[in-house]
C-alpha cells in the first residue's frame, strides 16, 4: 500500500506561508501570489492537463501565469505559497446543488410551471453545507430549486465562501432555469400537469410566451420598434436563455424523457440546455446527445442495476454516456443527497465504475464550467481566469488524500494549517 | 425499487459455485490452494509471493514452501492481494429471510438476494439483528438478544451461523427512559448478586458444607447481564454524541463489562476516557455529527476521528454510511465499499495497517469472532478475498471469494463486474 502523496498526515502543517515582504511597496498595481507545487492539473479546455514541478502566479482575482517551475519567472515582490508536496487543481464546480439556503426554501408548489421564482434571496452565506463544500475543494456551485414542479424556478451560480453577503458570494445570476421532466413533478392531485401530457404543454406554452416576449423586447431595444412591450415580470428571466446567457438545466432520466428532453429544449426551442441526472437507463439514447453536442450532467446516482434491463450488470452511467461519444459530461451530488463536500468523491467512483481519471476530474472542473456558460471564468487553471484554486495531499481521486487549501477569487478561503480540518 | 429479480445474477453465481467446491465427505478432505499472491494476513503483515493452503473449511498453511496435497484445486493469483474476508460490524437486512423469528438461526436464508452482492465486494461475515422494529426486545430487561453473526455462505445453510446471541443491545441506557435506565442498573446489580450466590453456593459445596440437595442459585431473566459481566458477550450501546458515550462509560466503569459503542461521532474528544474503559467502537468517518456551539468543549464529528483514538489506543472497527447493500445507483455509501469507508479514516490521518484491521480482525473482536475470522492465519476459517489492487484503493475490485473454503464469488465468472478491468 502506497500514498500517493508524499504530504505528512496528521495535523504538521506542511504549507508555509512565505511573505516576502521586504522593501514591498505599496502601488496601485495589485498584490501577486506564487505557488510552488509538486503537480497542477490544469484541466485546461486544450494543451497539457498535467505540470510536475508547477507555478501559478495570482495577480488580484486572476491567474497571471500557469506552467512549470523552470519556465516561470516568480517577482521579486511575490508572496510565495510554498506548497512542495501539494497538486494544484482548478476548484470543483457542482450544477446540480440545492445546499445554497436553508434547505426548506427551495420547492414553492404553487403553479405547475414557477419561472417567476429564484434562489438567490434564499442563500445563506454562513451555512455549515457550505462550509463543508469547500473542504471537498467545491468552490463554486448551481444553486437551483428542487424539483417538486415541472418549471421550479432560476437557480444561482455562486461561490461556496468568500463572502458575507449573498450579492458577493454570486458569480452569476441568473445562474440556469431549473426544469424537471420525469417522476418527481408528476402531482397527485388531478390539476393540469399531473402527468407528462399536461407538463409537455404547460412548458410549450411559457416557452412560446417567453421567446414572442424576447423578441419583442428585443425589437424594442435595438430600435426595430419605439413600441414598448408591456413588462411580464414572470417571463423577464426567461429572455436570458434565448439571448444564450445562460442555460436551462432539466432533471430527467430514463430514455423516453432524455430524448424528449434533447427534442424540445435543443432541436425546437434552440436553448442552451443540460441534461441532469440522466439516470435509469438515460444512458440508452446517450448518442443521440452526442450527436447535438449537448452537456450530460450525471449524479447522484452513479450507476444502473436493474437485472432485467441491464442484464444483471453493473453499469457505471458516466462510463456509458462517454462510450457513446459524450463528451461534455460533467458529474453532480444532487447535494444533499450526496453531500457538497463529496463531489470530488462522485468522480473517483465514475473511475471505479470505468471512466478514465481525467475525464472524472474534468467532470468536475471545464466541464461542468463549460455546460453553464461560464468557463471564460472558471473551470481550469489557465491565465485570465479566476483565481479559484486547490491544494491537496495528491491525487483527489485517492479517497485517502484530502484539500489542504482553498483560493477563491484570488483569497483564501480555508487553510488547514490555520484552522480546524473539516474533511 | 428493492423488488429487484436476481435470477439472471443468481445464476452467474451458482455457475461458479461448483468450482473449488467441496464434496462434505469427512473421510476424503479437499484441497485449495491460492498461489503467487500477495498475502495480507492483517495479523501477521504482508507475505509477498506467497501460497495460501486450505483444507476443507480451514486455512492449514501461510507460506512460500507449501507441500500441495494430491488433487488440490489451484488458483493462480500471482500480482494479486489475498486478503481475509471483510468483516462488517454492523448491517441490516443481510441474510434474513421474511420469516422472522425470535431465534435468527431458525430465520437464516442463504440465498437471501444480497448475499451474492455481499460477496462480490468482499463480505464473508456480518452482525445482523433480528426484529430491528423492536419486536423482539425484552422491554422489562431493556434489552434485545436477537443478534448474531452470520457468514455470507450463499446457498450453503451449514456454517451460515457463526455466534447467537452475539451481543447485548444495551442502547436504552442512553436512549431509553429514566425507568428503563433504572432497570438495567437494577438487572446489573441483580446479576451480580447472583454470581456472589453462585461462587458461595460452589464453594460451600466444594468444601461439603452445602445442605443435602442444595440446587444452585438460577440466573432467569439475568442470564444476559450474568454472562455480560463474566465477559462471555459484549453490550452494544449506540454513543454519537460526548454525551452518550459518558454516560455509557459510566456504566461500563461501574459494572466493568465487555462493551462496544457503536456510531462514536465525538468520541474524538474523549479518547483517554475510552482507553481507560477499554471498550471498544465502532465507527464511520464520514459520519458527520453538529458542533454544539452552545458547548465550551470541542465538538462535533471529525475525519480524524479514527487516527486520534488510534493514538490513545483505542480499538475500533469502521461500518459504512449506510450499514446495508444498496443497488439504487448511489455509490460508495454502503457495504459494497466498505473498504473504502475504512481509506476515509486514512485520509483523517490514521495507518493503513489498523484502516484494514478495522474492517476485518477488529471487526471480528467487536462481533467476538476473532478467534474464527479477521485474519489470516492457519487453523482459522478458509473466509479469504482475492483483490485485483491495494485493498484501501477507490478502484479496487474483489475477484474470488471465498467463504469456509468455498469459491462463493468468481468475478469473470458473474454478470456484476466482468465487464470492469
Amino acid at each position: 500500500m502506497k500514498h500517493l502523496a508524499s504530504g505528512i498526515r496528521g495535523g504538521v502543517p506542511a504549507l508555509l506561508l512565505l511573505a516576502v515582504a521586504a522593501g514591498r511597496q505599496e502601488t496601485n498595481t495589485e498584490e501577486i501570489i506564487a505557488i510552488r507545487c509538486e503537480k497542477i492539473v490544469t484541466a485546461a479546455i486544450e494543451g497539457p492537463q498535467t505540470i510536475q514541478n508547477g507555478v501559478i502566479l495570482i495577480r488580484g482575482r486572476k491567474i497571471l501565469k500557469v506552467g512549470p517551475a523552470r519556465d516561470i519567472e516568480i517577482p521579486g515582490d511575490a508572496t510565495i505559497v510554498e506548497a512542495a508536496h501539494r497538486w494544484a487543481l482548478p476548484g470543483f464546480i457542482d450544477l446540480h446543488c440545492h445546499i445554497g439556503g436553508s434547505m426548506r426554501d427551495i420547492n414553492d408548489m404553487v403553479h405547475p410551471a414557477n419561472p417567476e421564482l429564484t434562489t438567490r434571496p434564499t442563500i445563506d452565506p454562513d451555512n455549515e453545507y457550505l462550509k463543508m463544500a469547500v473542504a471537498g475543494g467545491v468552490t463554486t456551485v448551481l444553486y437551483i430549486p428542487g424539483s417538486g414542479t415541472n418549471l421550479s424556478g432560476f437557480g444561482t451560480l455562486m461561490h461556496t465562501a468568500g463572502g458575507k453577503t449573498i450579492d458577493e458570494l454570486i458569480v452569476r445570476f441568473p445562474g440556469a432555469m431549473k426544469v424537471a421532466q420525469a417522476w418527481n413533478p408528476e402531482r397527485g392531485g388531478g390539476d393540469l400537469g399531473a402527468s407528462r401530457m399536461g407538463m409537455w404543454w404547460s412548458l410549450r406554452q411559457l416557452l412560446d410566451r417567453a421567446k414572442a416576449y424576447d423578441e419583442a423586447w428585443t425589437a424594442y431595444e435595438t430600435g426595430q420598434t419605439r413600441l414598448k412591450p408591456d413588462r411580464k415580470g414572470d417571463l423577464d428571466h426567461m429572455r436570458g436563455l434565448f439571448q444564450r446567457k445562460y442555460p436551462v438545466i432539466i432533471h430527467t432520466a430514463d430514455p423516453r424523457d432524455v430524448m424528449g428532453t434533447a427534442r424540445m429544449f435543443h432541436d425546437e426551442y434552440r436553448l442552451p440546455c443540460i441534461i441532469s441526472h440522466g439516470e435509469f437507463g438515460g444512458y440508452k439514447v446517450a448518442g443521440e446527445l452526442a450527436k447535438r453536442g449537448l452537456p450530460a450532467n450525471i449524479g447522484p446516482r452513479l450507476y444502473d442495476f436493474r437485472i432485467l434491463v441491464d442484464e444483471g450488470k453493473v453499469y457505471g452511467i458516466p462510463t456509458k454516456y462517454r462510450e457513446a461519444g459524450v463528451e461534455r459530461l460533467s458529474l453532480n451530488t444532487d447535494a444533499p443527497v450526496i453531500p457538497q463536500e463529496d463531489l470530488c468523491f462522485q468522480a473517483s467512483m465514475a473511475v471505479r465504475f470505468g471512466l478514465d481519471p481525467l475525464d472524472a476530474i474534468r467532470a468536475i472542473t471545464i466541464e461542468p464550467a463549460r455546460a453553464v456558460l461560464i468557463d471564460d471564468r472558471l473551470g481550469s487553471l489557465e491565465p485570465g481566469k479566476d483565481a479559484d484554486i486547490l491544494l491537496t495531499t495528491g491525487n483527489p481521486l485517492d479517497v485517502r488524500n484530502h484539500v489542504t487549501w482553498v483560493m477563491i477569487g484570488g483569497k483564501v478561503v480555508y487553510d488547514t494549517a490555520k484552522e480546524r480540518r473539516r474533511y | 425499487m428493492k423488488a429487484i429479480n436476481y435470477q439472471l445474477a443468481a445464476i452467474g453465481i451458482l455457475a461458479v459455485t461448483g468450482v473449488g467446491a467441496q464434496e462434505s465427505s469427512p473421510a476424503k478432505p479437499s484441497y485449495v490452494a491460492l498461489i503467487g499472491g500477495d498475502v495480507e494476513t492483517v495479523t501477521d503483515g504482508l507475505r509477498r509471493g506467497a501460497t495460501v493452503l486450505i483444507k476443507d473449511d480451514k486455512i492449514l498453511e501461510i507460506g512460500r514452501d507449501v507441500d500441495l496435497p494430491e488433487g488440490t484445486v489451484r488458483y493462480d493469483v500471482t500480482g494479486k492481494i489475498v486478503a481475509p474476508g471483510f468483516v462488517a460490524a454492523e448491517t441490516r437486512g443481510l441474510g434474513l429471510g421474511r420469516a422472522r423469528s425470535q431465534k435468527i438461526a431458525d430465520a437464516l436464508d442463504p440465498y437471501q438476494d444480497t448475499i451474492q452482492l455481499a460477496l462480490a465486494s468482499g463480505i464473508t461475515s456480518a452482525y445482523v439483528e433480528s426484529g430491528s422494529g423492536g419486536t423482539f426486545e425484552d422491554r422489562t430487561e431493556g434489552v434485545s438478544a436477537t443478534s448474531a453473526v452470520i457468514k455470507m455462505s450463499y446457498g450453503n445453510l451449514d456454517g451460515m451461523l457463526v455466534r447467537e446471541p452475539a451481543a447485548v443491545n444495551l442502547s436504552s441506557w442512553i436512549s431509553g427512559t429514566a425507568a428503563q435506565r433504572y432497570q438495567i442498573r437494577e438487572s446489573f446489580r441483580k446479576a451480580q448478586e447472583f454470581i456472589e450466590k453462585l461462587k458461595d453456593h460452589e464453594s460451600r459445596k466444594a468444601a461439603g458444607k452445602a445442605r443435602p440437595n442444595e440446587q444452585p442459585p438460577k440466573a432467569d431473566a439475568l442470564e444476559l447481564y450474568v454472562q455480560l459481566l463474566r465477559g462471555e458477550i459484549a453490550a452494544r450501546m449506540r454513543a454519537p454524541t460526548a454525551d452518550a458515550t459518558f454516560a455509557a462509560l459510566a456504566l461500563i466503569n461501574e459494572f466493568r463489562f465487555k462493551a462496544v459503542l457503536l456510531d462514536v461521532c465525538e468520541a474524538w474528544t474523549m479518547p483517554e476516557e475510552i482507553s481507560r474503559a477499554d471498550c471498544l467502537c465502532v465507527m464511520t468517518p464520514r459520519r458527520k455529527w453538529p458542533q454544539d456551539k452552545a458547548s465550551n468543549r470541542p465538538s462535533g464529528s471529525s475525519i480524524e476521528q479514527a487516527a486520534i483514538l488510534r493514538r490513545a489506543g483505542v480499538r475500533f472497527a469502521v461500518v459504512p454510511l449506510a450499514a446495508w447493500i444498496d443497488t439504487g445507483g448511489i455509490a460508495g455509501r454502503d457495504l459494497q465499499t466498505l473498504p473504502i469507508e475504512a481509506a476515509f479514516a486514512v485520509r483523517g490521518g490514521l495507518d493503513e495497517r489498523t484502516a484494514l484491521a478495522s474492517i476485518t480482525i477488529t471487526a471480528a473482536e467487536v462481533l467476538g469472532v476473532s478467534h474464527r475470522v479477521g485474519s489470516l492465519e492457519a487453523g482459522k476459517d478458509a473466509d479469504i478475498v482475492v483483490l485485483n489492487g491495494d485493498p484501501l484503493d477507490y478502484r479496487t475490485l474483489v475477484d474470488l471469494t471465498f467463504v469456509n473454503g468455498r469459491l462463493l464469488y468468481d468475478r469473470s465468472k458473474s454478470p456484476f463486474y466482468d465487464h470492469l478491468k
